[in-house]
This record gives structure tokens, C-alpha cells and sequence, in this order.
């Protein structure tokens, strides 16, 4: 992880130290993008690089020329890059490996010559934030023309690895605002952040990994109450990780005086699906929504049509996870718990009875919001069939 | 999933009064910088106290083996709270055959040497599984070269084994910890085994990051508050090598040294078939590399191999250090060596005889740990039984006493 | 900030405030150094335990 690195931890003291020293807000700039190139290449390496300078300069390019044909092709491309670097095998093995095992092993054996290793760091939030950029561009947003800010919104180096998916107009604003007037209040509001993102990874979350990872082969054998004791670890496991590392982020940009966009409000808080989804990784949540739900309609033309669309954007977020048939599961079950929180109410006879008693008795709409966000968890981190095995044991059965 | 997007919270001083913060950021900051040289300053106090009062050596649980990598200030306490000033320091390092594997804590071979030395000397055992002959205890014996001055080091090496300056990539967090501390001479020849091992293009970015840890720990002094706090208060992460979740956070402390006893092993156990059909080819190749017969029948090494294996043994210790170098020069079982055909043995032994012309040709002192031996003084291929380093003991301790002598110690 | 705490805040007398305030930053200050000084030896411990095979 690149914020577990001593590289990390020196490389951000250091660019701070000059960032701070630095007289103006516009040598800030072109010191911080100069930073964020060295660092992307760092980690990235040139096979990594390649591909997300070729993506930047297309979409910076459509995006000045501000004509729609040319935002929406360089947003088909960013979708195809993903989908190439991140799913190519994955495709092939749905949709050509069932007709042609042969022809499947071909094209698998021809993409793993032109791919990298590994995809290219981040290329998933890259993706999503030139397809962002470009959307708003094409209907009718100010595009970014001053090339080192759109370099700082592309490879801004806090939010490069895991996000929070950054939307332009916010970033830029909180940019230029930062940048302007470095004040003491950053700095030590980005420290107590940091120290509590590490402090959620380090210390908690991979001590609960480790847990997990030993009782998890012996799951079946674990007492009834020993079993919700090892979803809670696998649920706050997930949580603590994540929303540490995106603490570690907004806590880096706000030592430079720049707000990222928060990513977790509480989300075992949360009373329902939709609430859910409303503090669970803020910044994608609201790119699905964005970019994907409203588009395809929203919630626009009927409650079937308003299904659907969840469904194929909650399918779609967990695809956009991994490469694997659990994640694309453990969206379509997010679908499914979204439109029926969207729509249970409208039941004949029962609707209405549910929902008075959640209005009389809010815990229980919570208790089982949290029941269904966990259990989904299972099928997030293990195969379908050891989920399902592992939820039925859940209960007992 | 609704179509709006969230409006934003009311402001919640638009009741007219401005909240001031709770925050002060300079005092944080302080309260930051001053915290960190506390954190420093309590690393460096700390590791002064011996964390392994009870311990005769560095076993699993306070080992690399568990996750746990003691530092050279923990080592160099062990050794303090082991060696009066007045004493002469013998420092045990090399591999797991000298640490003692196979033989309980309370029967080790290092004890059985200190009881033959004397009060005279103060034996530490510094041997780390799987290390060579330049890591781990060379590194706290050179650094405490200035603090006891009359030292010996002792490691062992098979027949034409030397070892490079820098050790072996397991226990290179020892050297870097030395190195960035400034603990060691300087040597030309480690220097620039690890210049080139940093500049290792295949390794670069892996290496790196492993100075700058040593670096900011030189100033820092992390790992020797944490290591602390792991030994005495809690484990602050679990790790397989120890995987019962109840004793996952216990301090190291709790822990004792719970080496297997090959005396209590069934022979069997301990020589199953496929291991002896294992360890035999690796037992009838221990002189294998470069010897071939001269015209009277003699094994003789290869001019090449010769002075490849000098070239090695040369750069390993500074040259200051070698008089005080003792290298045990280790064999195989005779469960193993008794089948050989003799023209095998007498190859073994030349090469021996070799290694130990080579290692004395350089200024250090070499010994062959002796033919002295039954399958019963062997755990296994090359691991001692407490019985086994009882006469391991014997032999070393006469070659210490007249190697101090020799270095002027006995004055 | 919760609501009932920043009510106990707000009531407070602005020395009782200020000290109160710079204690408490002093303490978080330190907290955040204790954890990263934690995180920096965390990170430089291998991620696997060492294993030994005799040989």
C-alpha cells in the first residue's frame, strides 16, 4: 500500500517543506504537478505512465476544444481503457471462453502481451474522473485551460492511488482558495486526520485481517455468536480500512490546503439502503448516480425503469470494484435492496404496515439495513457459493 | 438511489453566534513536534535495559521467525547485561547450528562453553537461524569493539564458505540499523557491497525503501521504542508463526525459548527416508566444488576456487577485525559421513584443511569443530545434540583461551 | 461536533475555552505523533515471518 512506504512519508515532508516555502500560489502549482509527476512515476513506472498521459492529454484536449463529439469520444475511450486493462480477461472469459476455450486462450495470450502486469495505478479512478470531466464539459461546464491545473486535478498524488473521486469544480476552487493563503489550521487539521486514517489501517483494521483471515477456514465450526462476532470484524474490517486510507488522503490534500471531498459519513449509522449509500464512498456513490443512474433516467419513467437502472448501476459499481462475478453479484444485491427500499412502501397491505413500523420503532429499520449491508460484505470478500454457505450459517441453517 | 443531488447542511452559525474552534493549530503542531522527540528520546532510553533478562539467545518469538526483528540497541543491551567490563566478551554468532537449534535452552552449547571458560570471559549467544557468518552478532561485536575492546567473535562456516560483508538479505535490517547508526568501521569492501546492493536495478525501489526506514529510525528511534513495548507490554500485531488469536498480543516477554530437543526426538522422527536420501546428496557434496586428484592421489582445490573462496573471506571483515574472527569450520553427521567412501572423506577433510589455511592465511583464526563425534551427538545432517555441543564446547574453548593469549586479553 | 458538546463548548468562559482548547491540542498533537511514530516502525517490519529451513 503506497501510504504505508517510507518513500511516501518522506516524499510528502519534503514536497511540503518546498510547497510551504514557496512564495506564490502559481509557483505552488507548478511545483506541486511537477511533485505528482514524479510521484505517479514512482509507483506507476513507465508501463503504468504511458497510458494515463495519453488518457490526460486526450481529455484535456477534448475538453478545450469544447465540442461534443469530442467529449463523448474521448469518453467512450477512457471506458474502453478501463474495461482493457482492468477487464479484458475477465470479458473473455464470460463471454468468448463458454463458444471457443481455443480462440479464448488466443485472445487472452495477445492481450497479456500488450498489457502491463498489473493496470496501471488508479486507472479505475482516472477513468471516472476524465469521464466526469468530460460529461460536465459536454454539457456545458467551464473546461480546465490552464494545463497545470489539470494536470494537479489528474494526478493530484493524495487521491491518485484509492480516491475519493474528485469532482472539478470543487477541486479547483479548493485549489485555488488553498494554495492562496497557506494557513497553520491545515496543517494540523491534515495531521490529526492522518494520524487517524493510520490509526483506523494500521492498527485496527489489519490486526482485524489477520483475525479474519485465521477463522475464516474454521467458519463452519465457530459457534452461532462466534459467527456475527466474524461478520462485524469482516464489516468494520472493510470500513476501517477504507475509510483509513481515504482519511489518509483528505488529511495529505489538507496539508496543502486542498478540501478532498469526504468519502464516509457514519455508514453503520445508516437507517436504510438509500441512507446507506449516502455515507458509504460518498465519492462513488455519487459518480453512479451522476454519470451512470441519471443518464440511463433515474427514477424518471416509472418504477420499473427506475428498478432497472439501479440495477444495472449497482451492477456496474461492483464490477467497477474487480474483475469477478462476486463483485458484480454483491452490486446487483445493493440494486436490489435499493429498489426495494425504493419501493416496499407501494406493497398492497404490507407496504404501509412496514413502513409504520419502522416510523414507530427506527431501530429496526437499522438493525436490518445493517443486517443486509454485512451480510452483503460476505459476498464481496469470498466466492459465491462460500458466501452463500457462510450466510445461511449466519442463521443457523 | 435518488435523482438530486444532496443539498448541503444548514450552517449551523447562522443562529448568529461564531462557535470558536476547539483546535489551536500551533499548539497542535507543537504538541506534534515536541511528541515526536519524546517518541524519540523514550526509543533511545528505553532499549538501554536488557528487554530478554531471562534469555540465553534470540529464538522464534524474538526473531525474524515471528515478525520480530531486534535491533542493534537490544542486542547491545543483552550483551552489556551479560559482560562485565572486566570480562572478556566471546560473541557466538553464525547460523541456527551455533544458536543451538536442537538443543534446549538450559543444555545449549554456549553454556556449556561458559562453564569451561570461566568467570573470565562472558559468552553471548548472538546466532540467528538461517544467518551467515557476517551478520546479526558481527555487527554488535564490531559495534562494541570500543567498549569491549577485548572481544572475540566466533561463526562458522562450512568447507570453502565465506560470506558476503553485507550478510544475507533476512537479516539485512541488522546492518542497515548498524550502518545508518553509524555503529561500524569503515570498510571498503562492505561499502561498496552495499552501494551495489542499493543500486541493484532489479531490487532499487525495495532497497530504498528500506534505508530511508533505517535513516529516519537513526534519528527517530522507532524500532527500538516499539520493540519495547512488543517485548514488554503487548504485541501490537499478530503473526502466523504464532496463530492461537488468545496469545497473538501477548508481549514477547511471555514467551519463552521452547527449542526442540533432538535428544527427546525419536531418531526416526529425525531421520525419516526422505530426508536422509535428502541430506545424503547434500552431505556427499559438502566438498564437491573444484577438487580434483594431483598425480599422487591427493585432493587438490583449483587455483580459481581457491582464490575465489580468499577473495570472499578477505572482503567479509575489516582487517582490524579478523585477528579477534574465529571461524568454526562445521560437518556433516557421521550418520551421513561413516558411509562415505574414504577418497569422499579425505576429501571432506582437505577441504577443511583448506578453509582453515585460507581463513588463518587472512589473519583469522579457523578450527575444525572435529571428527570427535557419534550419530548421537547429531540432531540431523548438521545440528548438534546438547551432548553434541558439550564436545563442541570442549574443542572451542581451548582454541578461545589461546586465542586471547594470543591477542594480548590475559594480560 | 455533536450538538450537546458544542453547546457545553459554546457556554464555556473564553479562558476556561482557551486553555481547555490548547490542552486539548496539545494531547491530539502528541496522540498524532505517538500513532505515526507507531505507523513508521509498523511499516519497516516484514510482511511475513522469516521461515527456517535447516539445511
Amino acid at each position: 500500500m503506497i501510504f504505508t512506504t517510507y518513500w511516501f512519508f518522506a516524499f510528502t515532508a519534503l514536497t511540503l517543506a518546498v510547497y510551504w516555502l514557496l512564495p506564490v500560489a502559481t509557483l505552488r502549482w507548478w511545483f506541486l504537478a511537477a511533485a505528482c509527476t514524479v510521484f505517479h512515476g514512482y509507483f506507476a513506472g513507465p508501463a503504468g505512465m504511458a497510458p494515463i498521459v495519453v488518457l490526460m492529454a486526450i481529455t484535456y484536449v477534448a475538453g478545450f476544444s469544447r465540442q461534443k463529439w469530442a467529449c463523448l469520444a474521448a469518453m467512450i475511450l477512457c471506458a474502453l481503457t478501463l474495461c482493457f486493462y482492468k477487464y479484458a480477461l475477465f470479458f473473455i472469459g464470460v463471454a468468448i471462453e463458454p463458444l471457443s476455450s481455443g480462440l479464448a486462450a488466443q485472445l487472452c495470450d495477445a492481450a497479456k502481451k500488450i498489457m502491463p502486469g498489473a493496470p496501471p495505478l488508479g486507472i479505475s479512478f482516472f477513468a471516472f474522473e476524465f469521464v466526469h470531466y468530460l460529461f460536465e464539459v459536454r454539457r456545458g461546464g467551464e473546461p480546465i485551460r490552464h494545463p497545470v491545473k489539470f494536470l494537479l486535478f489528474s494526478i493530484f498524488f493524495p487521491s491518485l492511488v484509492a480516491g475519493p473521486i474528485k469532482r472539478y469544480p470543487q477541486f479547483l476552487a479548493a485549489l485555488e482558495t488553498g494554495s492562496r493563503r497557506l494557513v497553520a489550521s491545515n496543517f494540523a487539521d491534515g495531521l490529526r486526520r492522518i494520524a487517524i486514517g493510520f490509526a483506523k489501517k494500521v492498527a485496527i483494521a489489519d490486526n482485524l485481517t489477520f483475525l479474519i483471515d485465521h477463522q475464516q477456514p474454521q467458519f463452519a465450526a465457530l459457534g452461532l455468536f462466534d459467527r456475527w462476532v466474524f461478520l462485524a470484524m469482516l464489516a468494520f474490517r472493510i470500513l476501517l480500512d477504507f475509510s483509513g486510507y481515504s482519511d489518509i488522503a483528505i488529511g495529505v490534500a489538507k496539508l496543502f490546503g486542498v478540501d478532498l471531498p469526504e468519502n464516509f459519513n457514519w455508514p453503520y449509522l445508516a437507517r436504510n439502503i438509500q441512507d446507506f449509500w449516502q455515507r458509504w464512498h460518498i465519492s462513488l456513490s455519487s459518480w453512479i448516480r451522476d454519470y451512470i443512474y441519471i443518464p440511463l433516467g433515474g427514477s424518471r419513467h416509472g418504477p420499473v425503469r427506475r428498478v432497472t437502472n439501479g440495477l444495472i448501476a449497482f451492477g456496474l459499481c461492483g464490477l467497477w470494484h474487480g474483475p469477478a462475478w462476486n463483485f458484480v453479484i454483491w452490486g446487483l444485491y445493493h440494486g436490489v435492496g435499493l429498489a426495494l427500499c425504493a419501493t416496499y412502501e407501494k406493497i398492497p397491505g404490507v407496504g404501509p404496515a412496514i413502513s409504520g413500523v419502522f416510523e414507530k420503532e427506527p431501530s429496526i429499520s437499522f438493525v436490518l439495513t445493517q443486517m443486509f449491508v454485512w451480510i452483503g460484505w460476505l459476498v464481496f470478500f469470498y466466492p459465491v457459493a462460500e458466501a452463500l454457505k457462510m450466510a445461511r450459517l449466519l442463521f443457523g441453517l | 438511489m435518488s435523482d438530486s443531488t444532496p443539498q448541503p447542511s444548514p450552517d449551523s452559525s447562522s443562529r448568529g453566534t461564531v462557535s470558536q474552534p476547539f483546535f489551536r493549530p500551533w499548539t497542535l503542531l507543537a504538541g506534534f513536534v515536541v511528541g515526536l522527540g519524546l517518541m524519540a528520546w523514550a526509543g533511545r532510553t528505553v532499549i538501554q535495559r536488557d528487554l530478554h533478562p531471562n534469555e540465553v539467545r534470540f529464538h522464534p518469538m524474538i526473531a525474524p521467525d515471528s515478525q520480530y526483528e531486534p535491533t542493534m540497541g537490544e542486542m547491545r543491551a543483552f550483551v552489556r547485561a551479560r559482560c562485565r567490563p572486566d570480562q572478556i566478551l566471546v560473541i557466538v554468532g553464525g547460523n541456527s547450528i551455533l544458536l543451538g537449534v536442537g538443543q534446549p535452552a538450559d543444555r545449549v552449547w554456549t553454556k556449556r562453553l561458559q562453564e569451561i571458560l570461566g568467570e573470565r570471559y562472558a559468552v553471548v549467544n548472538l546466532a540467528f537461524r538461517g544467518s551467515s557468518p557476517t551478520d546479526g552478532g558481527a555487527f554488535v561485536a564490531e559495534s562494541l569493539r570500543d567498549e569491549f575492546p577485548r572481544q572475540i567473535y566466533i561463526a562458522n562456516v562450512a568447507a570453502l564458505q565465506a560470506a558476503d560483508a553485507i550478510g544475507i538479505e533476512s537479516y539485512r535490517f541488522i546492518l542497515f540499523d548498524a550502518y545508518y547508526k553509524g555503529l561500524l568501521l569503515p570498510w571498503a569492501p562492505r561499502d561498496q557491497e552495499l552501494k551495489d546492493h542499493l543500486a541493484d536495478p532489479d531490487h532499487k525501489t525495495a532497497r530504498f525503501e528500506r534505508r530511508l526506514g533505517a535513516q529516519a529510525d537513526a534519528l527517530l528511534h522507532y524500532r527500538d521504542f516499539w520493540n519495547w513495548w512488543s517485548s514488554t507490554k503487548f504485541f501490537t500485531f499478530a503473526t502466523p508463526f504464532q496463530p492461537n488469536p488468545k496469545l497473538a498480543y501477548k508481549p514477547r516477554a511471555y514467551f519463552r525459548d521452547e527449542e526442540n530437543d533432538y535428544e527427546g526426538t525419536p531418531f526416526e522422527d529425525r531421520f525419516t527416508p526422505a530426508t536422509v536420501a535428502n541430506d545424503t546428496v547434500i552431505a556427499r557434496a559438502y566438498s564437491a566444488a573444484a577438487y580434483t586428484k594431483n598425480n599422487n592421489g591427493v585432493w587438490q582445490l583449483a587455483p580459481a576456487a581457491r582464490q575465489q573462496f580468499l577473495n570472499y573471506a578477505k572482503r567479509a571483515f575489516p582487517d582490524q577485525l579478523k585477528p579477534r574472527t574465529l571461524i568454526l569450520i562445521s560437518r556433516n553427521s557421521p550418520f551421513y559421513t561413516q558411509k562415505f567412501e574414504p577418497e569422499l572423506r579425505e576429501r571432506d577433510d582437505q577441504a577443511i584443511q583448506d578453509t582453515i589455511a585460507g581463513y588463518e592465511q587472512l589473519g583469522y583464526s579457523a578450527l575444525d569443530t572435529g571428527k570427535g563425534y557419534t550419530i548421537q551427538d547429531f540432531g540431523d545432517r548438521t545440528h548438534l545434540t546438547s551432548t553434541g555441543g558439550a564436545k563442541l564446547a570442549a574443542v572451542t574453548a581451548p582454541k578461545i583461551q589461546a586465542l586471547a593469549n594470543q591477542l594480548g586479553y590475559l594480560k | 461536533m455533536p450538538n450537546a458538546l458544542r453547546k457545553f463548548w459554546d457556554q464555556l468562559p473564553a479562558s476556561a475555552a482557551t486553555i481547555l482548547g490548547h490542552v486539548g491540542s496539545l494531547v491530539v498533537g502528541f496522540l498524532a505523533a505517538f500513532v505515526l511514530h507507531y505507523v513508521l516502525y509498523r511499516i519497516g517490519l516484514p510482511s511475513k515471518p522469516f521461515i527456517y529451513v535447516a539445511f
